[in-house]
C-alpha cells in the first residue's frame, strides 16, 4: 500500500487522539499533499520542524497501531465481509421463490447488512470511484 | 507556482484521491484549476485514471508534481520511469 494511503488510514482511525496541531499539519501533507515547504510557509515555521513533527506524528500512529490493531482489523473484517457477500450472491442465484428457504434467506441477508453497518464495512469491489462527489475530507 | 497534488475525496476509510492542478499560493482553499484524474487505491485491482493528454499540458508548462504524483504518474504511464499498472 502506498505510505500516502496508509497514512490516510491511520489518521482515519486514530486522528481525533492527535493535538489539534498535529491534525492540521498532517492533514496538509497527507490529504492535501503539500509540500514541506509549502506548510513551513503556511505555519511560519521552518521545513525542519514540520519534518520532525511529521515524523513524530507517523511514529505516535503506527505506535498506537501497533497496539490497537484498528486498522489491520478492518481489512480483516472487509476480507471477510467481502467472502460472505460473494457467497450469499451466488446463493441468492440458486434459490426457488416464495420458499421457507427463501425467508430464512431473507433473514440472513438482512442480518449480514445490519452486521456490515455496524462495522462500517462494504464488500470489497463496491468501493466504487465516487466521482463527481465534491464532499471533500475535512 | 502551479502545482500537480494528489488530494483526498471521499469519506473515512474510504480513500480515493483526485489528481488536481492547483495553485501554490492557495493552497488551504482547496480550489484547483483542472482535475487530472483519480486513484482510488481500495479497489482489487486499484485503479488509476490520468488524462495523459492534459496531465502532459500542465507538466509541459512548468507545474511540479508531488513526489507521490510523480511515482503515480509513472506507474500509470504519463512519465517514464516505470511499468505501467496491472502488467
Amino acid at each position: 500500500m502506498e505510505h500516502l494511503v496508509r497514512m490516510g488510514l491511520l489518521f482515519d482511525f486514530y486522528g481525533e487522539l492527535l493535538t489539534p496541531k498535529q491534525q492540521k499539519v498532517f492533514s496538509l501533507y497527507y490529504l492535501q499533499n503539500l509540500s514541506l515547504g509549502e506548510i513551513a510557509e503556511e505555519e511560519a515555521t521552518s521545513r525542519q520542524a514540520v519534518h520532525d513533527l511529521l515524523q513524530r506524528t507517523e511514529k505516535l500512529l503506527e505506535k498506537w497501531e501497533g497496539k490497537l490493531h484498528l486498522l489491520d482489523q478492518y481489512q480483516q473484517h472487509k476480507r471477510a465481509f467481502g467472502e460472505v457477500d460473494r457467497a450469499l450472491k451466488s446463493l441468492e442465484k440458486q434459490l426457488p421463490s416464495a420458499t421457507e428457504m427463501e425467508t430464512a434467506f431473507c433473514r440472513l441477508k438482512k442480518s449480514v447488512a445490519r452486521l456490515a453497518a455496524e462495522l462500517d464495512l462494504k464488500p470489497e469491489g463496491e468501493d466504487a470511484s465516487p466521482l463527481g462527489n465534491e464532499d471533500a475530507l475535512g | 507556482m502551479v502545482r500537480i497534488r494528489l488530494t483526498r475525496m471521499g469519506a473515512k476509510k474510504r480513500p480515493f484521491y483526485r489528481f488536481v492542478v492547483a495553485d501554490s499560493r492557495s493552497p488551504r482553499d482547496g480550489r484547483f484549476i483542472e482535475i487530472l484524474g483519480h486513484y482510488n487505491p481500495i479497489t482489487n485491482p486499484m485503479e488509476l485514471v490520468v488524462d495523459k493528454e492534459k496531465a502532459l499540458y500542465w507538466l509541459g508548462q512548468g507545474a511540479q508534481p508531488s513526489e507521490t504524483v510523480k511515482r503515480l504518474f509513472k506507474k500509470a504511464g504519463v512519465l517514464p520511469g516505470e511499468e505501467a499498472v496491472g502488467e
